[in-house]
Formats: C-alpha cells, sequence, structure tokens
C-alpha cells in the first residue's frame, strides 16, 4: 500500500459524514451485541463457577 | 415518591456534553442523514481536553486521559469493521470516537450495543408493519428468506437507517445506570 493510496483512504474517510448504516449490518452487530452481553454476564458466573470447582478438586494441602 | 434525580447519577460535565453531541447529531442525521465533522471533530478534541483536566488534577469529575485516548481509539476500531465491511457512513465511526473520547470505552460500547440492539428490533417491527401478516411468511420461510427481504435496499424494509438516534437512546438508558453487564 502506497502513501497515496493511504492519503486518499484518509481523505475519503473524512470527507464521508453519512450516518445511514445498512439494515444487515445493523442485524449482524445486533446479534454480536446479543452475544457480547451473554458473554459478558453469563460468562463471569461460569467463570466463577469454574473456579470454585477446581478449588474443590484441589482440595487443601496437608503438608 | 422517588425523584428523577434518584435515577440520575451526578452527570459528569463530559458526560452531559455526550448527551449534547449524541442529540444534535440524532437531529442531523434523521434532517440529512449525515453528522458532520464540525460536530465530531470538535467533540473528540473536548472530551481529550477534559479528561486531561481532570488527569492534570484540576477536576475530579470524568474520565481520565488515558481512558479518554482508549475511548477514541478502541471506540474507533470497534466502529471500523462494520463501516469496513458494509461500505456505510463514516459519520458513526467518527460520532463513536467522540462519545468515547467523553464517556469512555465501556460506556460507549454499552451505549452503543443497547442502541444496535433496540435499532434491530425496530426493523423488525417495521418489517411485520410494512409488509403486514403477508409479511410474516418470510419468517415461516425460515431466516434466508428473511435476510433476502431485508437486504433489499430498494425496497421499503431494506432501507437504510439512521443511527444516531438510537445510540442516544442507549447513552440515556446508560446515564440511568443501567449497565449491561
Amino acid at each position: 500500500m502506497t502513501f497515496q493510496s493511504i492519503k486518499r483512504q484518509i481523505v475519503r474517510w473524512n470527507d464521508d459524514e453519512e450516518g445511514l448504516e445498512a439494515v444487515q449490518t445493523v442485524m449482524i452487530v445486533a446479534i454480536a451485541a446479543v452475544i457480547l452481553v451473554a458473554v459478558m454476564t453469563l460468562g463471569q458466573e461460569v467463570f466463577s463457577w469454574l473456579r470454585e470447582k477446581w478449588n474443590e478438586l484441589r482440595g487443601k494441602s496437608i503438608s | 415518591m422517588r425523584e428523577l434525580s434518584d435515577y440520575l447519577p451526578s452527570l459528569s460535565v463530559s458526560a452531559a456534553v455526550a448527551v449534547v453531541v449524541l442529540t444534535i447529531a440524532t437531529a442531523t442525521d434523521l434532517r440529512s442523514q449525515k453528522i458532520y465533522n464540525v460536530l465530531t471533530y470538535p467533540a473528540i478534541l473536548l472530551g481529550l481536553s477534559l479528561a486531561g483536566l481532570v488527569s492534570l488534577g484540576l477536576t475530579t469529575s470524568g474520565i481520565r486521559l488515558t481512558e479518554s485516548l482508549l475511548g477514541v481509539v478502541a471506540c474507533g476500531g470497534v466502529m471500523l469493521i462494520p463501516y469496513s465491511h458494509s461500505g456505510g457512513g463514516a459519520g458513526d465511526v467518527k460520532l463513536a470516537m467522540a462519545i468515547g473520547s467523553l464517556v469512555g470505552f465501556d460506556s460507549t460500547i454499552q451505549a452503543f450495543c443497547i442502541g444496535y440492539i433496540v435499532a434491530a428490533l425496530f426493523l423488525v417491527v417495521r418489517f411485520i408493519i410494512l409488509r403486514g401478516v403477508g409479511g410474516l411468511r418470510h419468517f415461516h420461510d425460515g431466516f434466508a428468506s428473511f435476510w433476502e427481504a431485508v437486504g433489499a435496499p430498494s425496497s421499503r424494509v431494506g432501507r437504510p437507517i439512521a443511527l444516531s438516534g438510537f445510540f442516544a437512546c442507549g447513552m440515556a438508558a446508560n446515564l440511568l445506570n443501567w449497565s449491561l453487564w
């Protein structure tokens, strides 16, 4: 990628002030957002449950 | 009876500026389908300046400069993915960078997640209203059929939408301490 093409991309990006989004993009990002929310909420619970069970499995050191 | 102030956290200056920026962006986006650089670039600079004041210890209300910089870079980076893949407007990317500089990465991502989910629900409702009961057959035919119907930009259901208003809804929910995670 040459300097000229990078410059052209930046200028095009700067000139683009459009605020519209394609419907399919909105749907895909919304699905991704739901998955992210699920991972962030359920993921924490799953992680703490696994850690608890791991600690139970390990038991206490008797040495 | 609870007052509105019980629900609203003490609003920092940068969060108040974010609300103003989103309100103006919603107005211009709905009116002319544009989010102007005159709004977003100064908002990014203002966000960084306010965060700089917090980092210098001149004020305690708001986020620190590192959080603000992370907000600009990370929010811009996340929003660049749909922009580069779908060829949508760059106005939304710059708006995300501006809000990221004002309230930080986590709050902005939460607000935009809420915005996208509400927008998707709106699109499904609009689809059902525009296609009527007959349109529901697309759901019966499966997701692929529905996908094809909403993906036609020439049709009324496939027309691109202005998202700033939905992002403003997400920001409002965030300011009311409605956290997603």
